[in-house]
């Protein structure tokens, strides 16, 4: 009887505990929303204010209520308090994605500011800023497009224009500069020559072969854009995926799609035959890999144009440093750096030179593939893709 | 006496604290957050609701199970093979099989998925091996099925299951074998009818950790097959870190899903353990 | 009873060899440039060379051997002081204890990093600290481990009768425990502990997402030379393996001094 007595005190008492702390901290959650609005509201007229305060505060940035305002420092003074930083850390933004590395060594032999970088995806990225708030540790990430338009709506993030804001096309660019692409990159074939005897320079070739081909994770960005290029190869459009999941329907049933991810390691053991990345990760792939010959094609019937949008986080601990970043990367030097790796600058005023051209893609490869200028329809297109996929493809695969 | 007796609960105090912090406060916020539409909004079963009618779901909680029961039976009995065998042979050769086997029971996830893809992909050693010497079993072998999944699960399965176990191999007294020996039974004898009756309950606990541990292995499976191979962890994770938008009420109420599961495994084998026990003394 | 041996060291073989061909793999695929075929081509050991002279790599082996010790010492105190009571004085509360110790398996990896972030991330106090949040995150981790580890040690020897001659001889119920009981335990607890450092040094998910991989434990240094060299990351995964088997037998080695002792005594009777 006193052990019953025992565990239902035990018991009680615990769920008291737990359900007094989950009111309380959903209480808390629907303050801190209340509080984050009426801040939007004063920052227009607390702006010329907190100017004064963040520039004698730099180093306590994380703990400014109101956002820093960018947009009206100099250049210099930017670099100045960017040294004053010393590091940067991402989300994102990897070596070997579109040759990021290059960047962060310029800008750390330039500034001497040092960096880290977390790699995720999209999502997680903005999910990151959200969860940590006022106790940020990330700086700046690199987001798919769709996701700048949500990153503002959220009120994640913080504006800067850049000394090259002009030089950007309007659809490249959040009114306010919360956000903006420097890059695009086309939907490209990552062909292991040693091992598949007739690499494919279309999706009407890869129809024909008899090579396992990988698209990667299926949530992820990189494998809904190749589903919908693939769309757009076989007759179809944003609206109309039927195309796309006839082909890879066809596929599946022949045991045709590999379902590793398309990263490097898995091309240098040769899992992966063929594999549809994006042009500015088959560059670098195809440029590290010594263990086979590989080739990167951008297919001529079915490629599309998706940008990469740069955000800094609103509650960033080196906002400065993270603002110099952006500078760098849509200056001509960070231009050409992502060029190299087979991306496309969105500054209208920067041409590819020639002999990076040689090494990556001419611009009249890049001329066949089909931009995605409309983010909404873009962002409605993937969703599609993604359920499709879960309930026509999946149920063949892995059996 | 009573008093001296309730004093010793304040011993299980710092046990609770940790646990309410960082396990049940957590678990609760998931449990609640189930229960909450993805879209805004108040108490609702429209998450389970999708789980149980959307193919995907049904798909992984189906392959989850089987692979999970499968790897864990495979697992536990090479377990207590090796465990029997290692409480027979004693000194050196125990020491040395048990430290190969904590070892190997950090090789997992994706160093784990990167040595099989080495070993059995589709450029692996053993295909490529099966090719020259014509053993079409290899040459053909698929990794990336259910059945190469299995393959991979068994191999972390077993070390894990092989060292709780012999511990509990340990403490068969000596004296048991020897009465049975005396007495005139067989070696297989004193195995079947007294050592393995009396080890069940452990042997039973360790496959529920097997069962479990297989359900939640994730960062293996997630890098041969992607999302590609419907499994339970993969959706709920999936759930939470997808590229167009995290629904942490679906993901919430598949980890719930989940969680019912493993508790219905082992309030079956307590039950189970309770039906055994009937006939075995083990203080005689 | 010696035919019998041969055929349980027979079994023993067959288990250490199939446990023991991946990570022979992956050492020889360390050692070669290139391995396209049935045998590997071009033998090096760049990749070696590369990770001695990374000090990051030295770095991320010293974080993960830190961020063990608290965990698991906090852990088997804990898990230790909670079954004692339970089995002693109230074996109803066993049940129940257990629960809560299966319950880390089903909220590993995302869901538990997510949730206890979420939960903390706002509170300004010590518990928002990111290290806590991890440690606190792999105290419940290997909560399973080690209470099933100690479970089964308990059950092995005869509790209840243990503490009555004890304190029959005289000796207090927390004297009686720590130097009757933990010795009789211990391989379990050190068994445990093992895999717990385990389970840790083999952590990904926790760490990237509760402390960022600016915090670089051994696993994410690892992923992060896996996205650019395979065999450079098979080099750094020989060389864990290596560590950790150093480890172990070192407290293996101590232990089995211990137990030769106990093994003398026992046979004397």
């Amino acid at each position: 009887m006193k052990k019953r007595k025992v565990i239902s005190l035990l018991a009680m008492f615990m769920g008291i505990a737990v359900f007094s702390t989950a009111c309380g901290q959903t209480a808390q959650t629907q303050e801190g929303a209340d509080t984050s609005k009426t801040a939007q509201n004063s920052d227009a007229v607390s702006t010329a204010a907190s100017n004064v305060s963040s520039a004698g505060n730099a180093s306590n940035a994380g703990s400014a209520s109101n956002s820093i305002d960018l947009n009206s420092m100099t250049l210099d003074q930017i670099t100045q308090k960017a040294k004053e930083d010393k590091e940067v850390d991402s989300v994102g933004m990897p070596d070997s994605w579109a040759n990021w590395g290059q960047t962060w060594k310029d800008i750390n032999s330039k500034y001497g500011i040092t960096h880290n970088d977390s790699d995720m995806s999209s999502t997680e990225e903005l999910q990151m800023f959200k969860t940590e708030g006022k106790n940020a540790t990330k700086d700046i990430g690199d987001v798919g497009q769709a996701f700048g338009p949500q990153a503002v709506s959220q009120d994640l993030v913080l504006s800067y224009k850049t000394s090259h804001w002009d030089s950007v096309p309007d659809w490249a660019k959040d009114k306010d500069g919360k956000w903006m692409i420097a890059y695009t990159g086309a939907t490209t074939f990552l062909v292991n020559t040693d091992l598949v005897k007739t690499p494919p320079t279309s999706w009407a070739d890869m129809e024909k072969g008899d090579y396992k081909v990988a698209i990667g994770d299926i949530n992820g960005g990189t494998a809904q854009a190749a589903v919908i290029a693939s769309a757009y190869a076989f007759g179809g459009s944003l609206d109309n995926l039927d195309p796309a999941f006839t082909f890879w329907t066809k596929l599946a049933k022949a045991k045709r799609i590999s379902t590793l991810d398309v990263k490097q390691q898995n091309f240098q053991t040769g899992e992966v035959p063929v594999g549809v990345i994006w042009s500015f990760t088959a560059i670098p792939y195809k440029n590290a890999i010594t263990q086979y010959h590989l080739k990167a094609t951008i297919p001529s019937d079915g490629s599309i144009l998706s940008g990469y949008a740069s955000v800094i986080n609103k509650y960033a601990p080196h906002p400065y440093a993270a603002a110099l970043a952006r500078e760098y990367i849509f200056s001509d030097a960070g231009e050409s750096n992502l060029a190299s790796s087979g991306a496309i600058p969105t500054r209208t005023d920067v041409k590819i030179p020639k002999n990076i051209q040689d090494a990556t893609f001419s611009t009249a490869d890049y001329q066949k593939s089909v931009p995605m200028k409309d983010t909404n329809a873009y962002e409605a297109a993937c969703k599609k893709v993604v359920s499709r996929w879960q309930d026509e493809i999946l149920p063949l695969l892995g059996q | 006496m009573t008093r001296k007796k309730y004093g010793y609960l304040l011993a299980l105090l710092p046990f609770f604290v940790v646990a309410l912090m960082y396990e049940i406060i957590p678990l609760s916020m998931v449990l609640i957050k189930s229960f909450l539409p993805d879209e805004g909004g108040s108490f609702t079963l429209v998450n389970y609701k999708i789980i149980f009618t959307k193919l995907l779901y049904q798909r992984s909680i189906y392959n989850s199970m089987k692979i999970s029961l499968i790897s864990s039976l495979a697992g536990i009995l090479i377990a207590v093979i090796g465990a029997k065998a290692a409480h027979a042979i004693k000194g050196r050769g125990k020491v040395s099989f048990m430290l190969i086997l904590n070892m190997v029971s950090n090789f997992a996830g994706i160093p784990l998925a990167f040595a099989y893809m080495i070993l059995l992909g589709n450029e692996g050693v053993l295909v490529h091996m099966g090719h020259y010497l014509g053993i079409a079993s290899l040459e053909k072998f698929q990794l990336y099925t259910s059945f190469g999944m299995s393959i991979v699960y068994i191999y972390f399965q077993i070390p894990l299951a092989t060292l709780l176990l012999i511990p509990s191999f340990d403490a068969l007294k000596k004296e048991w074998s020897e009465s049975a020996q005396l007495l005139g039974g067989t070696h297989s004898l004193y195995w079947r009818k007294i050592a393995i009756p009396v080890l069940m309950p452990e042997i039973l606990g360790t496959f529920c950790i097997l069962f479990a541990n297989a359900l939640a292995a994730y960062a293996t499976v997630y890098a041969l097959m992607m999302s590609d191979f419907p499994l339970l962890p993969v959706e709920i994770a999936s759930n939470y870190v997808g590229e167009i938008q995290t629904r942490p009420g679906l993901g919430g109420a598949l980890s719930v899903v989940m969680m019912s599961i493993i508790a219905v495994m082992i309030t079956l084998s307590n039950i189970l353990i309770k039906k055994l026990q009937k006939g075995v003394s083990r203080r005689g | 009873m010696d035919k019998t041996k041969k055929y349980e060291r027979i079994w023993i073989l067959i288990i250490m060899i199939y446990l023991l061909i991946p990570l022979a793999i992956t050492m020889v695929y360390s050692m070669f440039q290139k391995w396209t075929k049935v045998l590997p081509e071009k033998f090096s050991l760049s990749g070696y060379g590369a990770v001695f002279s990374d000090k990051l790599f030295l770095y991320a082996v010293i974080r993960s051997i830190v961020m063990c010790i608290i965990p698991i010492a906090v852990t088997t105190v804990i898990v230790l002081l909670a079954l004692f009571v339970a089995f002693v004085y109230f074996p109803g509360l066993k049940k129940f204890i257990q629960m809560i110790c299966m319950i880390p398996y089903s909220i590993q990896g995302v869901i538990l990093s997510v949730s206890i972030l979420s939960f903390y991330v706002s509170v300004n106090n010590i518990f928002s600290n990111r290290y806590m949040m991890l440690c606190g995150a792999y105290c419940v981790i290997i909560l399973p481990y080690m209470f099933q580890g100690i479970y089964n040690g308990m059950n092995a020897i005869e509790m209840s009768t243990l503490m009555e001659s004890a304190q029959m001889l005289g000796a207090g119920g927390m004297y009686a425990f720590f130097r009757v009981i933990v010795p009789n335990i211990a391989t379990s607890i050190f068994v445990s502990a093992l895999l717990a450092m385990g389970i840790i040094f083999g952590d990904y998910v926790l760490v990237r997402n509760l402390t960022g991989t600016a915090f670089e434990n051994m696993q994410i240094y690892l992923y992060q030379i896996m996205k650019t060299d395979s065999v450079k990351a098979s080099a750094v995964f020989v060389i864990i393996m290596m560590i950790t088997f150093c480890i172990t037998a070192a407290v293996f080695s101590l232990k089995g001094k211990e137990r030769i002792g106990h093994h003398k005594k026992r046979g004397r009777k």
